[in-house]
C-alpha cells in the first residue's frame, strides 16, 4: 500500500483524492496548506503538492522538503494550472508534474511510477 | 509765285543788288554790272533750288506762313505762304497755299494761333506738341520766326506724331490698368476697378465685364455715371441669337446707336433703350473657340467709336480676363488649400510626410499633440528616431519595400514621446510618386492606439487569469466524471450510461476551449515559448494521422509524404497545429471523403499540407480565416461555428518556429492548408 500526502487547498480536488486513492492500494492524507505538512511528523511513500497554496506555496513547500534529508529520497508530484509548471517544478526538485486539468488515470499513474522508482 | 516770293525776299536781304544800279555807271561797268547781277540771280537759283530740294526731301512737314494780327495784334489766322512735299501726307490739307488756317479748319483751336503769333512778334523759336483735333492728329512742332519782324513770317517743322502719342497713351493706360490691378485678389474687386478705369478714361458713362457661363452672360458689377440704373444682372443668350452670333465670331464691333443699330435683337435694343446703353463698344474674350465674356464700354449718347478706342477697350477686355481668371484659379487653389488644410489639421489620426531618409518634411497639429512636439521640433527629426528601439527595425524593413518597390503598408509599432513616454501607433504608409512614376516620398496616416492597446492587454490578462482560474474547478469536474463512469456496473441503465459519457466528452470539449484561450492570451503578451528540439517529422505525422482517424468512421485520412530531413521544433506545439488542421478537415467535409496529409521537402523547406474535399471556403475569406476571432459562416446553415481561435493559434505556433501557413481553397471543392518549416542546418 502506498501512502499519498495530498497537499491542496481546493476542496473538490481533496474529495476526489479521496475517492482515487483509496484501499487496499493507497492510503491517502489530505492536508489544505504547506503549514499543516510542515507539522506532520510521518512520512508517506509520495508527495503530492498543488503549486498555489496559502502562505507557503507548493514550489517553496518542495524546496523545504527536498532540502531536508528526512524526506529528500520522498518523491514529489507537483500539480498547477500553470503551464509553466514544468521548467518551474524541475528547479524545485520536483520528480514529476501534472498540468491541470489532468485526468484521474494518469494522477494515479504518476504516483505508482514515482513511488515504484523510489523503492 | 513761290519762287517770286522767295527771289524777292532774298534779293532785298543781299549786299549788292540795288546799290549798284543806284551809283549810275558806264555802258562797260553796266555790263559787268548785268554779268554780276546775272551771276547772281543765276547763284540765287542754284540757292533756291537747293533749298527747295532741301524742303522736299525732309521726312517731315514743313511750311512758311504768315502770321495775320488784328488791330490790337491778337494773332486771328494764318496764311500759308510755302509748304513742302509732304505736307499734304502730314496734315491732310490739300492745297493750301495761299488759303488761311481758319478757311481750311474753322475749329482749329486756338493755342495754335496764339503760339505762331507770339513767335513772329517776339522771334524765340518754340518747340512743342500740341493735339490738332480738327486735323485728327497730333503734332510735335517746331517754329521760328524769318524774314523781318515786322514780316510776321514763321517757318513751321512739324511732324505727325499720333501714332506714336497713340501708342504712348494706351501703354500709360495699360500701365495705370496693371497697377489698378495688381494688389486685387477677387475676381468681382478685379471687374469693378477695371470697368471704373475704363469707363473714365474713355470718357464713357458705362463699362461692365459679363462671364458667359453656361449660357447666360452674367454681370457681377458694373461701373456707371451718376444717376444711370445698374446693368448687372444674369441675361440668358437665348433671348439674343444675333448677340451671340456676333459674339461667337469673336470680333470687336461697336454700335453707334442703339436705336438703328442692325446688330441688336429687337429684345436687346429695347433693353439698351431702357438702362441708356445707347452706343457702345463690346468685345468679347474667347477661350478655345468660344466666347467666354465680354468686355461693354457704353455712352448715352451715340457716339463714333475710334479705332484707337476700340483698341485700348480689346487690350482692356484680354487684361480683365487675364486677370479675372488668374484670380479664379488663385482663389480656387487657396480654397483647396484651406479645405485641405482644415481636414488635415482637424484629422484625429496624425498626417505625416517623410522624404527616402525617413526625415519628416510635413506634419500636421495631430501628430505633434500626440507626441507632445512643436511642429518645428518635428521637422528637424527623422522618424527612426522616435521610434521605440526594439520596432525600428521592423519599420526599416517595410520603408525600405516601399522605397524600392513602392510598396504601400500597414503597421503597428510604438513612438516615444518627447517625455519619454510610449504610445502605440498604427500607420498607414502609402508612397508619394513624383511625374515620373518614381517614389519621391511617403505619406503616412498615423493613429494612436495606445488605449485600444492598453484594453486588449486588459482583456488578454483577464482571459488568462480566468483560463487559468477555470482549471481547477474543471479538474475536478473531469475527474468526477471519471470517476462516475468508472463506478458504474451492469445493473445501471444504458441511457445513464450514455449521459455519462456524453458529459466527459463535453467536459474534455471545455478543457480545449480553455487550453485555446490561454494560448492566445500567451500569444497577445508574447508569452509562448517553445520547446524547440531537433523532430523527424514523418513519424509525428503519421503518428497525428492516425488519432485522427480513430476520431471519425466517415472519412479516410490517407499520408502521402516522402523521409522528411529534421525541423527543429516543439513536438507538443507542431502535434497541436496537426490536431487542429487534421480535425477541421473532418469537420469542414461533413459528408466525409478522403483528407490527405502530404510532406514533401523543398530545398531549405519541409511543407506540410492537410487537404479536404469538403465545403471549402470563398476568396475574401481566405486571408482572414486566420485572424484572432474570425469565424467562418457556413453559408447553407447559416451556422457560425467555433470561437475563431484554432488557425490563428496554428499561424502564430508556425511563425514562432520561423515558418510560414497559408490556405488554398475553391468553394465547394474543398481546401488545403499548408504550412512550411526551415530544415534544421548543421549550426542549429
Amino acid at each position: 500500500m502506498k501512502t499519498v500526502f495530498f497537499v491542496e487547498d481546493d476542496e473538490s480536488l481533496q474529495d476526489i483524492a479521496l475517492l482515487v486513492f483509496r484501499e487496499p492500494e493507497f492510503a491517502v492524507n489530505i492536508f489544505s496548506s504547506a503549514e499543516e505538512l510542515l507539522d506532520e511528523r510521518t512520512y508517506p511513500h509520495v508527495y503530492v503538492l498543488d503549486k498555489r497554496l496559502p502562505g507557503i506555496d507548493g514550489l517553496e513547500l518542495c524546496r523545504i522538503l527536498k532540502s531536508d534529508p528526512q524526506t529528500r529520497p520522498i518523491p514529489i508530484i507537483m500539480v498547477s494550472a500553470d503551464p509553466d509548471i514544468k521548467a518551474l517544478a524541475a528547479s524545485a526538485g520536483a520528480e514529476a508534474v501534472l498540468e491541470k486539468p489532468f485526468s484521474i488515470h494518469v494522477l494515479m499513474k504518476a504516483v505508482m511510477n514515482v513511488s515504484t522508482q523510489i523503492s | 509765285m513761290e519762287k517770286k516770293i522767295l527771289a524777292n525776299e532774298d534779293i532785298q536781304g543781299g549786299d549788292s543788288g540795288g546799290l549798284l544800279v543806284d551809283r549810275g555807271f558806264g555802258s562797260s561797268d553796266l555790263h559787268r554790272a548785268e554779268e554780276t547781277i546775272r551771276h547772281q540771280q543765276q547763284q540765287l537759283y542754284r540757292l533756291e533750288a537747293q533749298y527747295n530740294e532741301l524742303f522736299n526731301s525732309l521726312d517731315e512737314g514743313f511750311c512758311i506762313v504768315e502770321v495775320l494780327f488784328d488791330r490790337h495784334n491778337d494773332p486771328i489766322d494764318y496764311r500759308f505762304l510755302k509748304v513742302n512735299s509732304v505736307f499734304e501726307a502730314q496734315t491732310g490739307i490739300e492745297n493750301p497755299l495761299g488759303r488761311t488756317m481758319r478757311e481750311i479748319a474753322p475749329e482749329h483751336e486756338q493755342h495754335w494761333f496764339d503760339t505762331y503769333g507770339r513767335i513772329a512778334l517776339t522771334g524765340e523759336p518754340e518747340r512743342f506738341e500740341h493735339r490738332a483735333e480738327a486735323l485728327g492728329r497730333f503734332y510735335d512742332v517746331y517754329a521760328f520766326r524769318i524774314g523781318n519782324p515786322g514780316d510776321g513770317r514763321v517757318a513751321i517743322l512739324f511732324k505727325d506724331i499720333a501714332e506714336r502719342k497713340r501708342r504712348e497713351e494706351l501703354q500709360a493706360y495699360l500701365l495705370q490698368l496693371s497697377d489698378a490691378l495688381r494688389p486685387l485678389s477677387d475676381p468681382i474687386q478685379i471687374q469693378e476697378a477695371v470697368t471704373r478705369l475704363a469707363m473714365s478714361r474713355l470718357g464713357a458713362d458705362r463699362c461692365f465685364y459679363c462671364e458667359i457661363e453656361a449660357g447666360s452672360a452674367i454681370i457681377r458689377r458694373d461701373a456707371f455715371r451718376e444717376g444711370l440704373p445698374s446693368v448687372a444682372n444674369v441675361y440668358p443668350l437665348t433671348h439674343f441669337p444675333m448677340l451671340t452670333a456676333v459674339m461667337n465670331a469673336g470680333r470687336p464691333f461697336a454700335v453707334y446707336d442703339a436705336h438703328t443699330a442692325e446688330i441688336l435683337d429687337e429684345g436687346l435694343r429695347q433693353l439698351c433703350i431702357q438702362s441708356q446703353v445707347i452706343s457702345f463698344v463690346g468685345i468679347p474674350v474667347m477661350k478655345d473657340g468660344n466666347p467666354c465674356g465680354m468686355l461693354c464700354v457704353a455712352c448715352c449718347e451715340p457716339r463714333k467709336w475710334k479705332a484707337e478706342e476700340i483698341e485700348r477697350v480689346q487690350e482692356t477686355a484680354e487684361r480683365t480676363w487675364i486677370a479675372v481668371e488668374q484670380a479664379k484659379a488663385a482663389e480656387a487653389l487657396r480654397e483647396s488649400e484651406e479645405n485641405y488644410r482644415a481636414i488635415v489639421n482637424q484629422s484625429i489620426a496624425g498626417i505625416l510626410k517623410v522624404d527616402l531618409q525617413g526625415t519628416i518634411i510635413f506634419t500636421n497639429d495631430q501628430f505633434c499633440r500626440m507626441l507632445d512636439y512643436d511642429c518645428p521640433e518635428l521637422l528637424t527629426q527623422r522618424v527612426n528616431d522616435i521610434i521605440f528601439t526594439e520596432d525600428r527595425e521592423r519599420n526599416a524593413t517595410a520603408f525600405q519595400e516601399l522605397v524600392s518597390e513602392g510598396k504601400a503598408y500597414e503597421i503597428e509599432k510604438r513612438l516615444v514621446r518627447k517625455d519619454g513616454a510610449v504610445i502605440w501607433v498604427n500607420n498607414h504608409v502609402s508612397p508619394i510618386l513624383n511625374k515620373k512614376g518614381e517614389v519621391e516620398a511617403a505619406a503616412i496616416v498615423s493613429i494612436d492606439i495606445t488605449p485600444q492597446k492598453e484594453l486588449e492587454r486588459q482583456k488578454d490578462e483577464f482571459i488568462g487569469i480566468a483560463s487559468h482560474e477555470l482549471k481547477t474547478p474543471i479538474t475536478s469536474i473531469k475527474a468526477y466524471g471519471q470517476i462516475l463512469a468508472g463506478v458504474m456496473g451492469q445493473s445501471v441503465p444504458p441511457t445513464i450510461v450514455q449521459l455519462v459519457t456524453k458529459m466527459n466528452t463535453q467536459i474534455n470539449r471545455l478543457i480545449k476551449l480553455i487550453y485555446s484561450l490561454l494560448d492566445t492570451s500567451r500569444i497577445a503578451g508574447d508569452q509562448l515559448t517553445l520547446q524547440l528540439e531537433p523532430v523527424g517529422l514523418n513519424a509525428l505525422l503519421e503518428e497525428h494521422v492516425h488519432q485522427g482517424q480513430l476520431t471519425t468512421s466517415r472519412h479516410r485520412i490517407t499520408f502521402i509524404g516522402q523521409e522528411l530531413p529534421p525541423v527543429m521544433a516543439d513536438v507538443e506545439r507542431l502535434g497541436q497545429v496537426m490536431d487542429n488542421l487534421i480535425s477541421n478537415a473532418i469537420k469542414y467535409a461533413p459528408k466525409g471523403g478522403d483528407v490527405i496529409v502530404r510532406a514533401e521537402s523543398r530545398g531549405d523547406w519541409v511543407r506540410v499540407g492537410v487537404q479536404d474535399f469538403g465545403v471549402g471556403i470563398p476568396r475574401e475569406e481566405q486571408e482572414k480565416i486566420f485572424d484572432r476571432f474570425y469565424r467562418i459562416k457556413d453559408t447553407s446553415t447559416g451556422i457560425v461555428s467555433g470561437i475563431g481561435l484554432g488557425l490563428y493559434i496554428c499561424r502564430e505556433i508556425i511563425g514562432k518556429h520561423h515558418g510560414r501557413m497559408a490556405v488554398e481553397s475553391i468553394p465547394d471543392e474543398g481546401s488545403t492548408f499548408y504550412f512550411e518549416l526551415p530544415v534544421c542546418t548543421a549550426r542549429q
